[in-house]
């Protein structure tokens, strides 16, 4: 499948007054056409640092872009001018944010914000803009667009209100769409509307989007595929399937167990990852999660794993699945669990 | 009431007597012309050692309701009875008394904490107003305290923003724990941490839950942990209670239309679970508790409306052994 | 990525987990302040300021006693000099030296900014917190009153006040903070409504904590900010209002002398002996200055917000 997005060994770290935080460190991975694509990984594991600099939405400085490149659509963004950038961001690639209160302008109506992208990456006149606008506020489902499209966010309720952020992030027909954490405010109830548009929406349209979230619940029901990071690294990615069943890091696995299922009994005990992901200003040497992982070996805490293959699909930065730990440890290895 | 409370704890004899008992709960909020009313006629009872769960969407009430049964909000109307005393009626010298036995966890690990003061002082807050431990004693039992939740004692003059946010939420428990309380109530304590912090604060609360003897309330709108941790679990829909039963059998058998619509919106980390799954989406928004429908609050949303919800309010009935719901369906 | 290490199979030994590595903290601890006054180092303007009031705190202290003539010594022989060698800023008609007299005027400006500042420091604390902590009723009467007494025409106030006491520094004082403490109270009062509802207040409540507990303990040190912010500024601003009255007469009594009556004895000599405005007057303008730029620099280092 055609590839619209490929991250190559992306860099990104942050210069503070303590020193450089590696905020991430040599990320790979692709998003191909009309896939969706997660990223999922707790706090301080980089994914809104990645999904921020796709946009080149990073402030450079503190900021900055070590190494790597970023072919959209086979051009390296990276390389390119902020003048080039406002070209793509809007009309080629749209983003949605977490918080539906403050990543709406409260001094604009919802139509205005919509029209915004379409005059100025379509040309359009303000009354087709307008047009086009009511048209989106139906596709994403806010019933009686006419009278809304003039209203202000705060006559909106939280659902609505990210659903007009759908429409914005969608008037230009970009051809990737990321969302960061799009459902993390929402009630449970709303949030299952909001999901249930996105694969309609991606199904008529054949956006590609890239999903950034914590919530494994919402990744198994959306997405395609999915790429997990920790301390800044991809530490595994693979098809939702392979991920879900067959996990191949240990970390991963913890993530799954420590997770509450409803359909499972409520004896079963909750495995907990102790202790806490490390601080980037100092990563330690080796893998970034051996101080956590109950099969750490000699070699997790000397050099940084590297991506072994599962198989064409499927690939995780882990020492025990190199072919030595099979033969050293068999007990240890993490397909016998 | 149709229904005595005493019949409410037929399912949970397993637990020690009734500690907490709350009738006609009535929290209402001026606003402008109107009301908000948060917390409309809540009934039930908590027993010693027991892990009571509230769930439910913003608005329904859930987290006023436990800081009114606190007492950080007075109650529009209504008794809220700890040990058979009316938590409502006391003096200020008795209710400060009273705040050695029941506590609060609350949910933001960012601004629970005062930022400008010292972990052992945060921590020592508790010891220094109740006047329990003073000098050396109080040094020794903070750091008691910190190894007590996980956390490393030499730590004891660091600031609260150095520190994760699973760690801010074991200083808080910590803090909650320093008067040795027999009840706590836990106000979302785990929405803010990421997932596999969660299970390691759940699991904590858990383990002294057994060490201590505690009884918790724990609100929540993460179905999945509410399920995890509580003996049994209430759901409240603006204002109002609409089902309460054991865990098991709520999320078995849900009676009320919300609590099906809830437990389906939650999506299972299992992929091929979620593709056959058939799910209940519920059309529009949560009505603004300013104005709730009239009749059965839930109606404009439930996919088994019947035209009796919008004249009568459902009556709050027994409709299983233990398993309580307040619907027409079943009328 | 090519490894230059070759892989042994001792190397893929199983480990043991240290969980004390696991919950490490490994920052230096940086408290509030520490992280305000870096911060507020690299605003390079504002450290000028600090460093020019330290300077012209220094010479208050010292600067009378240095040349060795007195404030008050008058000798009507040596009335009017320019500066010069022996007369560093010159003399003024009663024959006393400047340089002297600057200096002195320096104290007793400094002593009527800064105390007229701590004055309205501790009304401001108590009335906007006492305002905002209860709410309500009692908040809407109590800045009702500021509000009125903010509206009263402050010259005829101290004007009225001048008849009724004897004039100096003691009234001088009295005249400056009967108003000026609204502006802190204000402040005040802001920070703490909105503190107020933060979760450690209501953690507080839920310990037992007393009301004055929770106000000295949690809210009024988390309202430093604006606070010591709000101090800073007030001191240029009572500087200034000295200098003003004293302009109208109104100043501190001779021999005792700041800088503001200094410069209102030297207007009239502006012509020809124009240092007895000038040495005064820049002094004024450039402690303001300083002031008023520490102050800016303190607002954003003292900022949570900015917080890296």
């Amino acid at each position: 499948m055609e590839k619209i997005l490929d991250v190559k060994d992306l860099h990104v770290s942050f210069i503070t007054y303590a020193g450089e935080v590696k905020a991430v460190r040599g990320v790979n991975f692709h998003v191909s056409k009309g896939e969706s694509v997660a990223i999922v990984g707790e706090s301080g594991c980089g994914k809104s640092v990645t999904s921020q600099t796709l946009m080149r939405l990073i402030p450079m400085p503190p900021g900055v872009i070590k190494q790597g490149q970023i072919l959209f659509q086979g051009e390296d963004i990276v390389k390119k001018s902020d003048k080039e950038m406002e070209k793509i961001r809007g009309k080629e690639m749209g983003m949605i944010f977490q918080d539906p209160m403050t990543s709406l302008n409260p001094t604009m109506s919802i139509g205005r914000q919509i029209m915004e992208g379409l005059v100025k990456h379509q040309g359009l006149s303000k009354a087709e803009a307008k047009e086009r606008a009511i048209d989106m506020l139906r596709l994403v489902g806010i019933p009686n667009p006419e009278a809304r499209v003039d209203q202000y966010p705060h006559e909106f309720s939280g659902g609505m209100r990210q659903r007009a952020m759908i429409a914005i992030a969608l008037a230009c027909e970009p051809k990737l769409l990321i969302a960061d954490e799009p459902t993390t405010a929402l009630d449970v109830t709303i949030q299952a509307q909001i999901m249930d548009l996105m694969k309609d929406l991606q199904v008529k349209t054949g956006t590609s989007i890239i999903l950034i979230t914590h919530d494994l619940g919402v990744v198994a029901e959306t997405c395609d595929r999915v790429v997990v990071m920790y301390a800044g690294q991809v530490i595994e990615t693979g098809t939702v399937n392979e991920i879900f069943y067959s996990p191949k890091h240990p970390y991963t696995k913890g993530l799954l167990k420590s997770v509450p299922r409803l359909d499972l009994k409520k004896d079963e005990p909750l495995i907990p990852i102790y202790g806490t992901p490390p601080d980037l200003l100092n990563p330690p040497k080796g893998c970034a999660f051996a101080p956590r992982c109950d099969f750490a070996m000699k070699v997790c805490t000397e050099l940084d794993p590297q991506m072994e293959e599962m198989s064409k699909t499927h690939k995780a930065a882990c020492w025990l699945n190199h072919p030595m730990a099979k033969e050293v440890n068999q007990k240890s290895a993490v397909g016998s669990e | 009431m149709a229904v005595k409370l005493k019949d409410m704890n037929k399912q949970t004899k397993k637990h020690g007597d009734v500690l907490l008992e709350v009738k006609g709960l009535k929290k209402f909020f001026p606003a402008g012309e109107s009301v908000v009313k948060a917390v409309n006629d809540l009934n039930f009872v908590i027993h010693r050692g027991e892990t009571l769960g509230f769930v439910g969407e913003s608005g329904c009430g859930k987290s006023t309701a436990g800081r009114t049964i606190l007492r950080l909000y007075d109650a529009t109307e209504g008794e809220v009875l700890f040990e058979g005393k009316d938590i409502q009626k006391l003096s200020a010298r008795e209710l400060k008394e009273a705040r050695k036995e029941i506590q609060m966890i609350f949910q933001d690990p960012y601004a629970s904490l005062n930022p400008r003061m010292t972990v052992g002082d945060i921590i020592g807050e508790p010891l220094d107003i109740h006047g329990l431990a003073r000098g050396e004693k109080r040094k020794e039992r903070i750091q008691e305290l910190l190894k007590l939740v996980g956390l490393n004692p030499e730590h004891i003059n660091r600031f609260p923003h150095e520190f994760s946010g699973g760690q801010r939420q074991r200083i808080g428990i910590a803090r909650a724990l320093a008067v040795e309380p027999k009840f706590i109530i836990c106000d979302e304590p785990i929405s803010a941490l990421d997932v596999s912090i969660q299970a390691q604060v759940v699991n904590l609360l858990k383990e002294l839950q057994n060490k201590m003897g505690l009884t918790y309330l724990f609100i929540a709108h993460d179905l999945s942990m509410v399920k995890h941790i509580s003996d049994r679990v209430a759901v409240m829909y603006l204002g109002k209670m609409v089902e309460l039963a054991s865990s098991e059998d709520l999320y078995a058998e849900p009676l009320h239309p919300y609590s099906e619509a809830l437990l389906s919106a939650i999506p299972i980390p299992d992929p091929e679970l979620e593709k056959s799954r058939e799910r209940i989406v519920l059309q529009g928004d949560v009505p603004s508790p300013m104005n709730p429908p009239s009749g059965c609050h839930f109606r404009t949303r439930c996919p088994k409306v019947m035209d009796i919800c919008s004249k009568v309010e459902p009556e709050w009935k027994e409709v299983k052994p233990g398993h309580f719901t307040a619907c027409h369906i079943y009328n | 990525m090519a490894q230059p290490v070759k892989l042994t199979k001792e190397m893929f030994q199983p480990i043991e987990k240290d969980l004390t590595k696991a919950e490490e903290i490994s920052r230096p601890s940086l408290s509030f302040w520490k992280d305000a006054w870096r911060r507020l180092k690299a605003n390079k303007l504002a450290m000028v300021g600090l460093y020019i009031l330290i300077l012209l705190g220094f010479m208050a202290a010292l600067g009378p006693v240095i040349n060795g003539y007195s404030y008050y010594d008058t000798n009507l022989k040596l009335k009017n000099l320019a500066p010069s060698s022996e007369f560093w800023f010159g003399t003024d008609d009663l024959g006393r030296d400047m340089f002297t007299r600057v200096w002195y005027g320096a104290r007793i400006s400094l002593f009527i900014g800064i105390t007229a500042a701590i004055i309205d420091l501790i009304i401001g604390i108590i009335w906007g917190g006492v305002a905002a902590f209860n709410g309500g009723k009692v908040d809407e009467v109590m800045m009702r009153i500021a509000d009125i007494l903010y509206g009263l025409p402050y010259l005829l106030v101290v004007i009225m006040l001048m008849v009724v006491m004897e004039q100096g520094l003691f009234t001088m004082i009295v005249a400056m903070t009967i108003t000026g403490w609204i502006g802190m109270a204000r402040i005040v009062r802001g920070q703490i409504l909105q503190l107020k509802e933060q979760e450690y207040v209501l953690a507080a409540r839920s310990l037992g904590a007393s009301a004055s507990r929770i106000l000295f303990k949690h809210l009024i040190p988390n309202s430093m900010g604006p606070i010591i912010v709000t101090m800073t500024l007030t001191v240029p601003s009572a500087i200034f209002t000295e200098a003003f009255l004293s302009f109208l007469g109104l100043g501190v009594q001779a021999p005792m002398a700041s800088w503001g009556t200094m410069a209102s004895d030297g207007l009239g000599a502006l012509r020809y002996y124009p240092w007895r405005l000038f040495f005064p007057a820049i002094f004024i303008s450039i402690t303001m200055l300083a002031f008023n730029v520490l102050g800016d620099g303190l607002r954003d280092a003292l900022d949570p917000r900015l917080r890296k």
